[in-house]
């Protein structure tokens, strides 16, 4: 039971069974909770209900519900209608206190951070089938504690019907006609930690770009700097040699900027400067403090 | 010593080289730059006379002693090569006593000059033949403008003429047409004379072969002149509103960018008027020019005629070399008929041989040549290209190599300078002083920018002769201009009469972008534009990169590649260019050029002319020292560089899966979109909206929707190719989706095409730098699409966002509760499973038994409901992936909390209060659930209460005793009645016993009959009181839960029958009133008696009671 297991449990369908039980004040028998999400009229001639115990499989997974005898009990704080304020839920779980299996899945976000920026862009992912991509990502990831004996813990169905779907939710890539099949890309996500940054760090003041790193690595811990980051760049066995940030993490940093959501100082010259990734297409080549701007939602 | 700021070339030696009248310059020049004349084809009666199709091969075939008469015709656009080949033809003649070679040449374009120039030709003592005629005049342009009018409107009238009039004549004379043209409100305001004039008079020098003629055009001017016109005739008023009327026909027609002669030509008796006027005017054209210049055709043959008499006296032969036959335009007529005037034939055997080369263009020949016989006359036909579906497509430097090898002549007579030139006259181009024989920079030069048998191509590339040659485009349309001379006034003109911008450093400069360079070709496309703007912050150095890249180099490759020859290029420019030029190196700043290799030349073959001393005044500036400033410094580079792979400069990465190839847009026209997105950026309007919008729509329709929290269904609804505008496109409306004009939609967008149709051909940087503004573009069009789905899916009254879903489910429920199908305190599973059910589980249910409103809410949801059932399950499913999958699952979440409102309150969410404008479905779904919302409650309660009544009714009626009981006991009674009275009231007993049939019928008699138990019970067990006192829901259940038809049907047949008996009881009570005024007796003592007996009757039933006993 986990998110990579019960691939049938997308994200927007854990949001609605945490939803579901909700309207009916937090708790509900399993099998009506079942009936509702697949009603015995669609089910087809297989009358399976993998779908919806997937997706309670899921919820349990994330901590979201517990059971009680044959009753679902929702676990979760007050459940918002607004998917990316449940998305914030979800990345707070997975980051804070993931179970064992669902840990995988920063982690193997992080590896696609890490390699994306050894490989100096993303093409190492274009470049591969679904299935050679997974295989590749799956020999880097750990076994987990009580099967260390398990063959994978990744492969292309949980890369394509659990975990892409899942990172995308969180809003930290894309997937598209002309993208690799995952595009590492954690801009919503980023925009979306901003008030809480802002509250930390304050707002409309520069900050040293240090503590701002350090912060935002917190957040997100599967960029520059964040544990899962560093884990990340051990097991993919690579040590960069320069000290800048990572391709992924300027692009997001330099987007944000351009849409004024951040600014990006350079004062005097780049020495001491934190620089970033090399875009010849951007002015911003390297930082020496970041502000967040207020008033942000 | 630094080959940077270096002038090759003089100005001035350049001006003479390149001028394009090819007759204009000296004999040494032309010889210079010229190379064999080859490919071009040749036709008529003698072609096979011409063994070679190239200039010898004409000329030998010009030349044959047996040929007496020939007239050779060179067909070709301007500027092609036609006058090039007869200059050379004049300068290669044989030098013989018999040939008198006439050359009239293009000259200024003029039949005045050409005449002029046919004298001067001449023997002196020939002379004379042609003196007088088109002499020059005092009159000027617009005097003769004015009477050229005039003398056209007087050749309209039938009189005119001595001899045949022109076409027409009848006509044009019969509407009066001559009033029209010389009304005093149009001369000197109607354009088209002056015109005309202007051409003949070969329009400063810039005629270019332009054939004077009336156009369509100068119609559609004529009639918007006459419009106001007055004081004419009756006739010609007719006249002028019939050309109106045509006008307006034909400005009409034309709203479509057709030609205009077409659609005339297609409204046929439409513009009849027109038409025949336009044709009359043409065909008097020749004469009103030929009296205004002083020049009779006729005179002119005349002339001509003793001219070739004379000489045929003197045994010579006239060899008249005509560069341009536009240039005796007026007179054409007349010289074709000299020119085809054999001297073989009886007739004409006084007059001497002659050889005509004249050169046409390809629209003046069908004028000249327009039928059958005149083309059979034809000795040669030369054409330099052939005829395409509509045009004449030139056949000169079609290829680079041939390009390349044009332009590269032109260089070496340049640098060698005119005075070198004349020194020592050249046999062809290769016999020219090569000056990069002794040039210093050679080695450093000809790898950097190419060279063709030795000739550098400096300051120009391949790339720049192919890329301007290849663009040039007449800004209006008119010329064709991938010509030898378009080559010469656009590409290779520009640059080389501008030295100076290399001298100082300013190379290349703004005005080698000549009009004939398409604006939308001079842009940097994408991420190259991003780069220069980021890297070079002075504006005048930006330009300059802008104008390299756009013509030396690819305006859309970004990336920095390594050539085969070792040299690191940028946007497929050499470093060694960008040093050259002193611009700043945009690539990637570790690659370095491997060490240059060996000379790149565009020939097969190394100049191996002989050095010649170089005279001082060919010279050009001396090799500069290295005292250029250096180059403008770009952006620090970046960092990293040590980490660089070298797969960053391979322009060919290896590849993973391919993304799917765009059906719509293939990468040749990668640059056109990308131009139509970069002037949309900056604010013009979009070309090809509708192509933008649908791009956008594929874009969306890509997105993870339901991912992203947003509503497939509405995708469907609210975004499509006909709702998708890009800002400025069109007018917009609330439903439109409107993308703003920013950066990062030009550059998304941009990106997409690129990643879609040119994936294979982009860098790897390229490639991740389009991935990342795509993966922006997606982003920031996602933010886009949920706020117009929050505008376009409006607020109810009370300021939450609609649900169609939650409306759509509650909706479905009510009218299943009304049709008793659930009631509200059903598992809520269970009903919402019923809900998404196709089969309607209790279609019999109509609710006719119920009140007039509850009846009517089901009857209303009965019109969409299997409609909005399907919308329902499409809205409500939250599928496993992009397509679906077997298994429906529910947004249950959603849905739920709204059927448990509902059955809370029993009113449906607010609708929107407007028309939500979203699909007809959800709009109608919109304006039917307030209706069901607003009748709900007030249906529980009127049933409720209606129920209520009927139970009040039937204890009425029954005294409270049980049905069964009641009825089966008024039976008995009827039927005694019956046995006692035969004279018992036959219609009352008839009711009866029909009303009994009934119930008997409809199982609602006896105890036994389930119905009548489950009625039996219902009645036993309400409590009118407390369901009184029910709220709407709880009433609405119990009004569910009622036997309610059977209660209908059993009060109405029970008032029947009630009514029945209160008349047989009046019957009974007349008799016994009857029988007791005798007897003492009356109904009422019966009633006595009766109440007697019953109460004795219960008084011992109570007494045998036993005691704790349960029946008795």
């Amino acid at each position: 039971m986990s998110l990579l297991t019960d691939t049938m449990g997308r994200p927007e369908r854990v949001h609605t069974l945490l939803k579901l039980l909700e309207a009916h004040g937090g708790r509900l028998g399993y099998d009506e909770t079942v009936a509702w999400l697949q009603p015995s009229i669609l089910r087809g001639e297989k009358n399976s209900t993998d779908a919806a115990k997937q997706t309670i499989g899921s919820a349990r997974s994330l901590g979201f519900i517990r059971d009680d005898g044959n009753l679902l009990l929702l676990d979760a704080p007050s459940v918002s209608s607004d998917p990316p304020a449940f998305a914030d839920l979800v990345h707070a779980r997975l980051r804070d206190n993931p179970s064992e299996k669902d840990r995988v899945m920063l982690e193997v976000y992080a590896l696609f951070v890490v390699l994306t920026e050894r490989e100096e862009g993303t093409s190492w992912i274009a470049q591969k089938t679904v299935e050679s991509l997974a295989d590749h990502i799956d020999i880097m990831l750990p076994r987990p504690a009580d099967e260390p004996q398990q063959q994978k813990v990744f492969n292309k169905d949980k890369y394509s019907t659990a975990w892409r779907p899942w990172m995308i939710y969180l809003g930290l890539g894309w997937e598209g006609l002309v993208l690799p099949t995952f595009f590492p890309h954690p801009t919503v996500r980023l925009e979306r930690e901003l008030p809480g940054l802002g509250q930390e760090l304050g707002v409309g003041r520069e900050l040293d770009p240090g503590d701002f790193l350090r912060a935002l690595a917190r957040r997100m811990p599967y960029l520059d700097g964040g544990t899962l980051f560093e884990e990340a760049m051990n097991r993919v066995r690579w040590r960069r040699t320069t000290q800048r940030l990572t391709v992924v993490l300027s692009d997001v940093l330099r987007e944000l900027h351009d849409d004024g959501r951040i600014r990006l100082h350079l004062r005097g010259d780049t020495v001491g400067a934190t620089r970033l990734a090399p875009d010849p297409t951007h002015e911003i080549q390297a930082l020496s403090a970041v502000e967040l701007i207020g008033g942000q939602a | 010593m630094t080959f940077q700021r270096y002038a090759c070339w003089d100005e001035k030696d350049a001006n003479a080289v390149l001028r394009t009248e090819a007759l204009a310059g000296s004999h040494s020049l032309f010889m210079a730059v010229h190379a064999p004349l080859e490919g071009f084809s040749v036709s008529g009666n003698r072609e096979a006379w011409v063994e070679r199709p190239s200039d010898k091969g004409l000329r030998e075939a010009l030349t044959r002693p047996e040929l007496r008469h020939a007239l050779c015709v060179v067909e070709g656009e301007p500027g092609s090569g036609k006058s090039h080949l007869i200059r050379w033809l004049s300068l290669n003649w044989p030098k013989t006593d018999k040939d008198i070679l006439v050359l009239i040449p293009r000259s200024q374009g003029s039949l005045e000059e050409a005449l002029s120039a046919l004298r001067e030709k001449l023997p002196e003592d020939l002379r004379g033949f042609f003196a007088g005629l088109g002499e020059a005049r005092m009159t000027s342009l617009a005097g003769r403008a004015l009477d050229f009018q005039s003398k056209l409107a007087h050749s309209l009238r039938k009189e005119y003429f001595e001899t045949d009039a022109p076409i027409h004549a009848d006509w044009a004379d019969e509407w009066h047409y001559h009033e029209l043209m010389d009304a005093p409100a149009t001369r000197g305001k109607w354009t088209a004379p002056r015109r005309i004039l202007e051409t003949l008079s070969g329009l400063g020098g810039e005629r270019n072969s332009q054939v004077a003629e009336f156009t369509v055009s100068d119609m559609l001017e004529l009639a918007s002149l006459v419009r106001p016109v007055k004081g004419l005739s009756p006739t010609a008023v007719r006249a002028k509103f019939q050309l109106l009327k045509e006008a307006d026909a034909i400005e009409r027609a034309r709203s479509d960018g057709r030609e205009l002669e077409q659609v005339v030509e297609e409204l046929g008796a439409k513009a009849e008027h027109t038409s025949r006027l336009l044709a009359a005017l043409r065909a008097r054209l020749n004469h009103a020019v030929q009296d205004l210049l002083g020049v009779s055709g006729q005179a002119l043959k005349n002339a001509f005629m003793r001219l070739r008499q004379e000489l045929a006296l003197r045994g010579k032969r006239l060899v008249l070399l005509l560069e341009d036959i536009t240039s005796v335009q007026g007179v054409e007529d007349q010289m074709m008929n000299v020119m085809i005037a054999s001297s073989e034939t009886e007739t004409n055997r006084s007059l001497c041989d002659l050889i005509t080369v004249a050169g046409v263009t390809p629209h003046f020949f069908q004028k000249l040549f327009d039928v059958a016989n005149l083309r059979q006359r034809i000795t040669f036909h030369v054409q330099f290209g052939e005829k395409g579906e509509k045009s004449f497509q030139g056949m000169a430097l079609r290829t680079s190599e041939e390009r390349v090898r044009f332009a590269a002549r032109y260089l070496r007579a340049t640098r060698a300078g005119v005075a070198r030139i004349d020194q020592r006259p050249p046999r062809d181009w290769t016999d020219v002083y090569n000056r990069c024989d002794q040039c210093p920079y050679r080695p450093t030069c000809h790898p950097r920018f190419g060279a063709h048998q030795g000739v550098g191509l400096y300051p120009f590339n391949q790339a720049a002769i192919d890329r301007m040659y290849t663009g040039l485009e007449h800004p209006k349309g008119l010329e064709e201009l991938h010509t030898p001379r378009g080559m010469i006034q656009s590409v290779l003109g520009p640059v080389l009469l501008a030295p100076q911008s290399v001298t100082r450093g300013e190379f290349p400069p703004p005005q080698m972008e000549s009009e004939n360079l398409p604006k939308n070709e001079r842009n940097l496309i994408g991420r190259l534009g991003l780069i220069v703007a980021a890297k070079v912050q002075d504006r005048d150095t930006a330009e300059r990169l802008r104008r390299l890249i756009a013509w030396w180099g690819e305006r859309d490759n970004a990336s920095t590649q390594r050539r085969e020859d070792g040299a690191t290029t940028f946007a497929g420019i050499p470093r060694g260019i960008f040093e050259t030029f002193e611009l700043p190196w945009l690539g990637d700043p570790s690659e370095v050029d491997k060490p240059e290799a060996a000379t790149r030349d565009a020939g097969n073959t190394s100049s191996e002319a002989s050095p010649v001393a170089e005279p001082p005044s060919v010279r050009g500036e001396p090799p500069p020292e290295s005292t250029a400033s250096p180059a403008p410094e770009a952006s620090p580079p970046g960092p990293d560089v040590k980490e660089k792979k070298p797969a960053t400069v391979s322009p060919k990465p290896p590849r993973g899966p391919k993304p799917p190839r765009a059906a719509t847009v293939n990468a040749q026209q990668f640059q056109v979109r990308s131009g139509q997105l970069a002037a949309w950026a900056q604010g013009e309007k979009l070309e090809d909206q509708g192509f933008w919008s649908e791009q956008v729509a594929v874009i969306l329709e890509d997105l993870p929707w339901r991912t992203l929290g947003l509503d497939p269904h509405l995708e469907d609804k609210l975004f499509t190719k006909e709702t998708v505008v890009l800002a400025g496109a069109r007018k917009t409306t609330l439903k439109h989706f409107e993308i703003p004009r920013e950066r990062w939609v030009w550059l998304g967008l941009e990106s997409f095409l690129a990643l879609r149709t040119r994936d294979e051909d982009l860098s790897e940087a390229d490639r991740e730098g389009y991935r990342r503004t795509y993966a922006r573009l997606l982003r920031k069009l996602a933010e886009l699409a949920r706020a117009h789905v929050s505008r376009r899916v409006p607020l109810t009254e009370s300021g939450q966002r609609w649900s169609p879903m939650a409306t759509a489910a509650q909706f479905l429920l009510a009218r299943a509760w009304l049709r008793g199908v659930h009631r509200p305190q059903d598992p809520f599973h269970v009903q919402w499973n019923t809900l998404l059910d196709e089969y309607d589980p209790d279609a019999g249910a109509s609710g006719d038994h119920r009140i007039q409103g509850w009846g009517d809410i089901v009857v209303k949801v009965g019109r969409t409901s299997s409609d909005v059932r399907n919308a329902l399950r499409e809205l409500a499913s939250l599928p496993q992936g992009r397509k679906g999958g077997a298994q429906f699952f529910a947004a249950a979440g959603e849905v739920a909390p709204a059927l448990i409102r509902l059955a809370r309150t029993l009113e449906l969410d607010p609708s929107p209060a407007e028309d939500p404008k979203i699909s007809d479905l959800l709009d109608k779904l919109a304006q039917d659930a307030p209706y069901v919302s607003d009748r709900l409650k007030s249906a529980a309660m009127g049933e409720r209460n209606r129920i209520l009544r009927n139970v009040e009714k039937l204890d009425e009626i029954t005294h409270r005793r049980s049905l069964p009981d009641w009825l089966k006991s008024a039976d008995n009674v009827v039927a005694r009645l019956r046995q006692l009275d035969a004279h018992l009231p036959f219609q009352y007993v008839q009711r009866w016993s029909e009303v009994y049939a009934k119930l008997r019928g409809r199982k609602l008699l006896e105890a036994s009959d389930p119905d009548m138990r489950r009625l039996e019970v219902f009645l036993s067990e309400i409590d009118p009181g407390e369901v009184e006192g029910f709220a709407p829901p709880e009433a609405l259940a119990f009004a569910i839960g009622a036997p309610a038809a059977d209660l209908v049907f059993m009060v109405d047949r029970l008032q029947v029958a009630n009514e029945a008996l209160t008349q047989l009881r009046r019957h009974v009570g007349t008799l016994l009133d009857k029988a007791g005024v005798s007897s003492g007796g009356t109904l009422s003592t019966v009633h006595e008696a009766g109440t007697r007996l019953r109460t004795a009757v219960q008084a011992i039933r109570e007494a045998l009671r036993p005691t704790g006993g349960e029946h008795g």
